[in-house]
């Protein structure tokens, strides 16, 4: 018997006409690991919450949660509270303590453990998944990463059977998200927890769940082991894969379906018997021959107070117009502070920026640089989106005109009326990169665009960049998504230790790193060396497939 | 590492509360003096000499200007000094503004101490047992605080590279400060309610909450609890019994030296000052000790 | 939600406190009768608000407004008297009812002193702002809400209230009694801060009123807040 079973759920918002979850079935074993893929807005939060009474959404709800036999709503609150865990997206949002320690120990204080075991339950689950050190440290000190990991040790010291996670590690940086997912893993290992994690990270959880769902339009549409799934995987459904079993179902697809670079490598050689050798890549002229940079930083040097550490030093780079320049790095490393350099906000504690070939930076505002900081809301002051594109329309000849194209081209128009906050991660990244483009600037510098954008909208990201490229827009984007930055880019920098350290075309660094590379360029080092995005590889595969009929 | 830090909030909390008590009711100039003199000290071993003295200007001013509140409002007393509009300037009042304003430093003196030895977290923790609600709603208000003041350099370094949120002339310019503030409060309160949902998610609002057991009074505490309220006793009697309250109008010179009741009830009230000098000064003093032996 | 304990010991706690300050000014020590009248007077909404059964929701959006009080008084502490807090708070009021009102002023207050030094005065303030908050809370049903009239007001009412009950502390703590001429001449001689308080009140909810209050209220109808 299914230890969760969800049959026939649905479930309409407060005020909405449309469900948001629409005949809905699930069932889940007990220690299952499940991974529930799906667009954003299908309703994975919905559902998730909807197994969790606490956070059960207000509005109309049909059908029947059973866990391990009983109704959820005959389930005492007590006993919710601790079974069912909780962990949500935002690590900066869900914590109230000023403490690590206090904060694991919320829970059990709230659903009134003996205050003088509390402190051995706290251990236990911080020791648990590592973090025992961080207990007596101050939740504001610590990182999106571990942040996250003190939501998840405070949702096991309640001794949960059933882990609810909504998109754990979107907001964090690989090794970030590495080191949470192999703690998961663990809890449903060694402890034999439920675990249900929705999201769009599949590169990396493939190879843990034991299944996974896929939702479309509030119903789970199917549920199969993830090599099944990929075999079935077909039409917008690749996108949900991650590269190595995508490259292999576009491309073939019909046996045992590789998951791991490992496994795909292999099967790689059995499609491409002679390796293609290694041809010195071409170093596609070098922008620097086209035209004269629009934006430099010369032997740049920052830090925020005087006894603090750098975290530029010495740097020195140049954008040009019609190009896009991905400045990669984890969290932490001091990307955004070289945006906020390049764009003004704060100024070099020695060396110069320059623009346009002057020094110093322009009034800003129309026709000079925009800043998408990582978080588009920081920009939203309006109550409906229309509003919102009118604040920068100001001195346009046609302003309402102005405003319906700007919405056509990063396809808002059915949004013109919503309240800015009403609209998905992906939606808000657009509206405010509308916002900037209305400005008509001529740099554009983008800090963590792709934070928290299922697949679909990454790639409607990465063609309104492209295209504002091809315009002659010059565009900087600071990101830690190797995968995005090797799609839309034409060149690729890490920065480093303050500096940035290679500055090469794009494909040349993705090629040329071994570890520091994308999921394609792993696959196909020294078998074939030139892809290093899923759909380069994808297409040189289909050539050579074609080559060989 | 403060002794206070050694001990439970409540304990530091008693003493604190029992000399602001003290402070504010003593009349006698010698209780004054004598509890002024403790809350300097006492200001001098938590913060340094140094920087001690650097609020000396500002304590003067003060001093200064509750006497001359005084010599100008309260026209009551025996020695007059002179007259200004027909009204008498009075030596009385004078000295009466002189001991106000000492006893209105030592206020200020004492409570900044105890903001340190109890800082803003540790005093919460006071409430956490029998006002809950409260102490989480400051809790979380307090971890709003900082969040917020870099949120809010975000915002308006973000709107103000765009050219928005800058504008000229006084009233554009705090028109553009209150829009990044009311995005700023858009924005968290929009995190806030995910972050009621992560409080209900872990069983907020059920009834019967707890409370971890983190800091056990220690036998230190009960010493210090018991010293406490035999110095209390005789420090507050002379205000439950009303002997020896001061009076400045009419001035009496004799009650000037107190008796032996009042002696030793100053000497009580004293005491409880001048615990927290000694117990904070030697554990200044050991550390310093520590470091020149390492 | 609280343990009959609690409420127990809650209201002895009051009652004690009420007891000691009749008799300090039985006694004539106003310096500290004062203070403690004040703190006695914030005693009863405190004890509401931990009595009330509401909500994480209810407890974090006052936490949020709060904070944004707090940080608008930190921000624009280099321009003295200049301040948005009566305005957040009048305006937390008007969205979220009394109780709200008058914690988030309370709160207010005693956490700012955190960052600007607490004292007897703290008891004022925490005293001044709760009860402008609690007084526009009363307004928080009515159509008058958005009335300018009814906002100038209340601006108005909480500066006066701020000038006359820090004036009392003053008076009180200089002459140690409660000399009517002394407080009249304080509340004369601060009669220019009373109006900058006033005007900047005034000033402040012209220009916050329309976008708070829309963010209030959606916030109201999206997660069903003090319904």
């Amino acid at each position: 018997m299914a230890y969760l079973a969800v049959s026939d759920l649905t479930f309409t918002y407060h005020g909405s006409t449309t469900p948001a979850l629409a005949g809905c079935s699930l069932s889940v074993r007990e220690g299952e690991f499940l991974l529930v893929v799906g667009r954003s807005g299908c309703g994975k939060t919905t559902l998730l919450r909807s197994l969790k009474p606490a956070l059960a959404p207000y509005g109309e709800r049909k059908g029947s949660v059973t866990l391990d036999g009983t109704e959820l709503d005959r389930m005492s609150p007590r006993d919710a509270a601790s079974v069912i865990g909780f962990v949500g997206q935002d690590p900066e949002r869900q914590t109230v303590s000023d403490t690590v320690f206090a904060e694991i120990a919320f829970g059990l204080e709230s659903v009134g453990l003996d205050g003088t075991l509390i402190p051995g339950r706290v251990a236990e689950a911080a020791d648990f998944l590592g973090i025992g050190r961080l207990a007596s440290r101050k939740i504001s000190e610590l990182s999106g990463g571990e942040k996250q990991l003190v939501n998840l040790a405070s949702a096991l010291a309640l001794n949960p059977r059933l882990l609810l996670l909504d998109e754990p590690v979107t907001r964090l940086d690989p090794p970030a998200k590495l080191r949470f997912l192999s703690a998961v893993r663990r809890i449903n290992e060694e402890a034999g927890v439920t675990v249900i994690l929705a999201g769009h990270d599949t590169e990396e959880l493939f190879p843990l769940v034991d299944r996974v769902a896929r939702m479309d339009a509030g119903r789970i549409v199917s549920v199969l082991p993830p090599r099944d799934f990929a075999r079935s995987a077909d039409g917008a459904d690749v996108r949900f894969l991650p590269t190595v079993p995508r490259v292999w179902r576009s491309v073939n697809g019909t046996d045992e379906a590789p998951l791991t670079v490992r496994e795909g490598r292999a099967w790689l050689r059995t499609v491409c018997k002679d390796p293609v050798p290694e041809t010195e890549p071409t170093d596609a002229a070098t922008p620097e021959k086209k035209a004269a940079a629009l934006l430099s930083a010369k032997d740049v040097w920052f830090r925020y107070g005087r006894n603090d550490p750098d975290v530029v030093a010495n740097l020195t780079c140049s954008l040009f117009p019609g190009e896009i320049l991905s400045v990669l790095g984890p969290n932490g490393a001091g990307k955004t502070t070289l945006i906020k350099l390049l764009s003004g906000i704060l100024r070099p504690v020695a060396g110069t920026v320059r623009y346009d070939g002057k020094r110093g930076l322009p009034e800003t505002g129309r026709g000079g640089i925009a800043y998408l900081p990582q978080n588009p809301a920081l920009l939203f002051a309006r109550d409906r989106v229309r509003e919102e594109l009118d604040e920068v329309t100001e001195g346009l000849p046609d302003r309402e005109d102005a405003i319906s194209r700007a919405a056509a081209r990063f396809s808002l128009e059915g949004k013109l009326d919503a309240h800015p906050y009403d609209l998905s991660g992906g939606e808000q990244t657009r509206l405010a990169l509308a916002k900037l483009t209305l400005l008509s600037p001529r740099v554009l510098l983008l800090d963590e665009p792709t934070a928290g954008l299922d697949p679909f909208a990454r790639a409607a990201l990465a063609s309104v960049l492209r295209e504002s490229a091809a315009a002659g827009c010059a565009i900087l984007l600071a990101t830690h998504d190797l995968a995005f930055a090797s799609e839309v880019s034409d060149r690729a920098e890490l920065f480093f230790n303050g500096k940035l350290n290679a500055c090469a075309d794009v494909r040349r660094f993705f090629s040329e790193n071994r570890f520091y590379t994308t999921q394609a360029s792993r696959l196909s080092q020294g078998i074939l060396p030139t892809a290093t995005t899923a759909d380069e590889l994808i297409a040189e595969l289909r050539k050579e497939g074609g080559d060989a009929k | 590492m403060t002794y206070a830090d050694r001990l439970h909030p409540l304990t530091v909390f008693a003493f604190y509360c029992a000399i602001l008590v003290l402070t504010m009711t003593a009349t006698h100039p010698v209780a004054l003096l004598s509890l002024f003199v403790s809350a300097v000290l006492l200001r001098a071993v938590q913060i340094g000499v140094k920087r001690t003295l650097a609020g000396v200007p500002i304590a003067l001013l003060l001093l200064l200007s509750v006497t001359a509140i005084n010599l100008f409002l309260v026209h009551r007393g025996a020695k007059i000094l002179f007259f200004l509009n027909g009204k008498p300037i009075t030596l009385e009042a004078g000295l009466a503004g002189v001991f106000s304003g000492l006893m209105i430093l030592s206020v200020i003196l004492f409570c900044a101490c105890m903001s340190r030895s109890l800082p803003g977290d540790r005093m919460l923790s006071l409430f956490k047992r029998r006002l809950p609600r409260l102490a989480l709603l400051l809790r979380m208000t307090l971890g709003f605080i900082p969040r917020m003041r870099t949120r809010y350099r975000e915002i308006s370094d973000a709107r103000g590279a765009l050219g928005l949120s800058r504008g000229r002339g006084m009233l554009n310019v705090l028109r553009a400060r209150l829009t990044d503030l009311s995005i700023l409060l858009t924005l968290t309160l929009e995190e806030s309610m995910d972050q009621a949902d992560g409080m209900r998610a872990r069983g907020y609002g059920l009834p019967g909450a707890t409370r971890a057991v983190t800091e056990p009074r220690s036998a230190r505490d009960a010493i210090l609890s018991v010293g406490l309220v035999l110095l209390l006793v005789p420090a507050l009697l002379p205000l439950f019994t009303g002997r020896g309250e001061w009076n400045w109008y009419p001035l009496d010179r004799s009650a000037l030296v107190p008796d032996l009741f009042l002696s030793l009830s100053f000497a009580a009230g004293t005491a409880i000052a001048v615990l927290p000098i000694l117990l904070e000064g030697k554990e200044t003093l050991k550390w310093h000790i520590l470091r020149s032996r390492i | 939600m609280t343990s009959v304990k609690t409420r127990v010991f809650l209201l002895a706690f009051g009652g004690v406190l009420v007891l000691f300050d009749v008799f300090l000014w039985l006694r004539g020590q106003y310096r500290l009768a004062i203070p403690l009248l004040a703190f006695c007077l914030t005693l009863p909404a405190l004890i509401v608000f931990e009595w009330r059964r509401s909500g994480a929701r209810e407890l974090a959006a006052i936490a949020v407004m709060t904070g944004i009080s707090v940080v608008g008084r930190v921000l624009f502490a280099p321009l003295p008297g200049f301040k948005p807090v009566s305005a957040v708070v009048i305006l937390t009021g008007l969205s979220f009812g009394p109780l709200a009102g008058f914690m988030t002023g309370a709160a207010t207050a005693l956490l700012s002193n955190f960052f600007f030094g607490q004292g007897p005065w703290t008891a004022f303030q925490m005293l001044a702002w709760g009860a402008v908050g609690f007084l526009s809370g009363l307004f928080a049903r009515s159509r008058l809400r958005r009335n300018p009239l009814l906002l100038l007001l209340l601006g108005v009412i909480g500066g006066a209230l701020f000038s006359a009950l820090t004036d009392l502390w003053t008076t009180v703590a200089a002459t140690g009694t409660l000399l009517p001429a002394a407080y009249l001449t304080f509340l004369v001689s601060g009669l220019p801060f009373t109006l900058l308080y006033a005007v900047s009140n005034v000033l402040f909810l012209l220009l916050l009123t329309r976008p708070i209050l829309r963010k209030t209220d959606r916030l109201k109808q999206k997660y069903g807040l003090f319904a």
